[in-house]
């Protein structure tokens, strides 16, 4: 009787895939089943679209100076036409409060835009430092006041505009903290870690979940896994409400709309990283989006307690936008810095290894 | 193109396992299998999606990974070819050899426990271990294996042959 061939065969079969690997990877080829769908890439920036035609003729009469004034940085000549032509102008004709928080929530991202690329090339003194969170300070409290006024009529908007605005700075704010850990100059430390220290004191707003969701997610294991493959994941967006619903449970609705649209413009940028990061470093991003997305669909279940959904889908777009800012240092900075995983909320960052990582990625 | 998807929706469920076996077994490096495999259906669904072709599903499966392990191996730093080759051409060998030899190499595998055959097959050079992962593990039948290897049946043979005598040595010696 032969017995060894079978003998092999039984052994070799206990080699396969895990439930989880099995997930993800039919989750990639249904991903790249579906039709390639242009990026909304301006969609989570859509107040930006609010602002006015009128801005742009204003800003084409203006000529080429206030074009080349975008791109400036404190220092730059053309620094003071940014801040005071261009950004009062856009700032006068903003009418709506949500087109107001925006106009502003875009000039207080922008302050740190230029921290950090100041800080990347470290010209991050002392003096620029403090003017950049005057600046910064003066459009979060803008925001405040206009948030706190908001709530009184319209609570989910309110918080709608809170968690967008403090995702965000929260997120800019890890990676300036990221280069300034990582920076060997000590001025650079110092500013970079103020500003980081600042920031923090307009996003205690939006409430925390107890842990990261992908940590909630990896935890949970494969106990769901059965569900999640009987699911299609064609489906980006979210079911209608029920009725009935409180306003956290609206909130967290409103809310996950935001995230998985940023989940799709850092799947796009991701995309075109790719290279640069390495196979190693996109494929433990692709899961961190994996999980968050497959965490967002579950929670449309409306299961349990409505107060936690809602803290949990707050701390999913902290985790993303954290996600997107990273990888858009990456772009414009080529910095290669990232951060350890979303799983320590220490803004901790490590260098990856410089080309072992890099591979030719297929086609 | 809801015919196309249903097929590969299908061809994973089918495969996805075994194509991932053979790629652990190749590259003893499970990560790296992991992201072989699905690159190896993303492949093929690029290839389906330009309106080639696939007549059949596994070996077409089996041969796109294969071209993977191929680039891998040349990518590796321990790229070495005495892992590649065999000891020496088959070429002239393969005419001269009876067919039934296999069979009775075959009965001599059957002092050795299986169990322990996947960690020496591991060791054989990597022509041996393609072989007869692809015979014995993947099940694939000689005419399957030579397409998929682009040799002819006599070569396929011979590198089986070769390969279960490597196998019993290496068990032997233990």
């Amino acid at each position: 009787m032969n017995t060894f061939f079978p003998q092999l065969k039984n052994e070799a079969n206990k080699i396969r895939l895990s439930e989880g690997e099995k997930n993800f990877m039919r989750f990639k080829l249904e991903e790249a089943m579906r039709a390639p769908v242009p990026s909304p890439y301006f969609s989570f920036a859509a107040p930006r679209t609010l602002v006015p035609a009128l801005v742009l003729v204003l800003v084409v009469i203006g000529g080429g100076m206030t074009y080349a004034a975008e791109g400036a940085l404190p220092g730059d000549l053309l620094y003071p036409v940014k801040i005071g032509f261009n950004e009062s102008v856009r700032s006068a004709l903003a009418f709506s409060d949500e087109s107001k928080v925006a106009v502003h929530s875009v000039f207080a991202e922008r302050r740190l835009e230029e921290a950090t690329a100041l800080a990347v090339s470290g010209r991050l003194s002392g003096a620029a430092q403090k003017a950049l969170e005057a600046n910064f300070d003066a459009h979060a409290e803008v925001i405040t006041t206009i948030v706190a006024e908001v709530e009184a009529t319209d609570p989910i908007a309110a918080a709608d505009l809170s968690a967008r605005f403090d995702s965000k700075i929260a997120a800019k704010g890890a990676v300036i903290a990221s280069i300034g850990a990582g920076s060997k100059d000590t001025t650079t430390k110092e500013t970079s870690g103020a500003i980081a220290a600042n920031i923090s004191r307009f996003t205690g707003r939006i409430a925390r979940a107890d842990a990261p969701i992908t940590m909630q997610m990896s935890a949970e294991g494969a106990a769901d896994s059965a569900e999640v493959s009987a699911r299609s994941f064609a489906k980006a967006t979210l079911a209608p409400l029920p009725v009935e619903t409180d306003t956290d449970t609206a909130i967290a609705a409103k809310i996950g709309e935001n995230v998985l649209d940023l989940l799709a413009e850092v799947d796009v940028r991701l995309n075109a990283l790719s290279e640069s990061l390495g196979a190693t470093t996109t494929a433990r991003i692709q899961k961190q989006i994996f999980f968050i997305r497959e965490f967002i669909e579950r929670t449309q279940e409306h299961e349990g307690d409505s107060a936690t959904a809602r803290r949990n889908i707050e701390q999913a777009l902290r985790d993303v936008a954290k996600l997107e800012a990273f990888l858009e240092a990456q772009e414009k900075f080529h910095t290669k810095i990232l951060p350890t995983s979303l799983e320590t909320d220490v803004e901790g960052a490590v260098l990856i290894e410089g080309g072992a990582d890099t591979r030719t990625l297929p086609l | 193109m809801a015919d196309l998807t249903e097929t590969f929706r299908e061809a994973f469920e089918r495969h996805a396992d075994e194509l991932f076996r053979h790629a652990s077994l190749r590259l003893s490096d499970r990560d790296r299998a992991l992201e072989l495999t699905q690159e190896c259906f993303l492949r093929a669904w690029q290839y389906a999606g330009r309106g080639e072709e696939i007549r059949e599903m596994r070996p077409f499966l089996f041969r796109t990974l294969r071209h993977l392990i191929i680039d891998e191996y040349r990518k590796s730093k321990s790229f070495s070819l005495d892992s590649m080759m065999e000891d020496d051409d088959g070429g002239q060998i393969e005419r001269m050899l009876p067919r039934d030899d296999t069979n009775t190499l075959e009965a001599a595998m059957d002092r050795f426990d299986g169990k322990h055959a996947i960690a020496a097959i591991q060791e054989l050079p990597d022509l041996y271990r393609e072989a007869l992962t692809m015979r014995y593990v993947d099940n694939l039948s000689l005419k399957e294996i030579a397409e998929i290897v682009r040799e002819s049946e006599n070569v396929v043979s011979v590198r089986l042959h070769r390969g279960l005598k490597k196998l019993h040595a290496l068990l032997e010696a233990e």
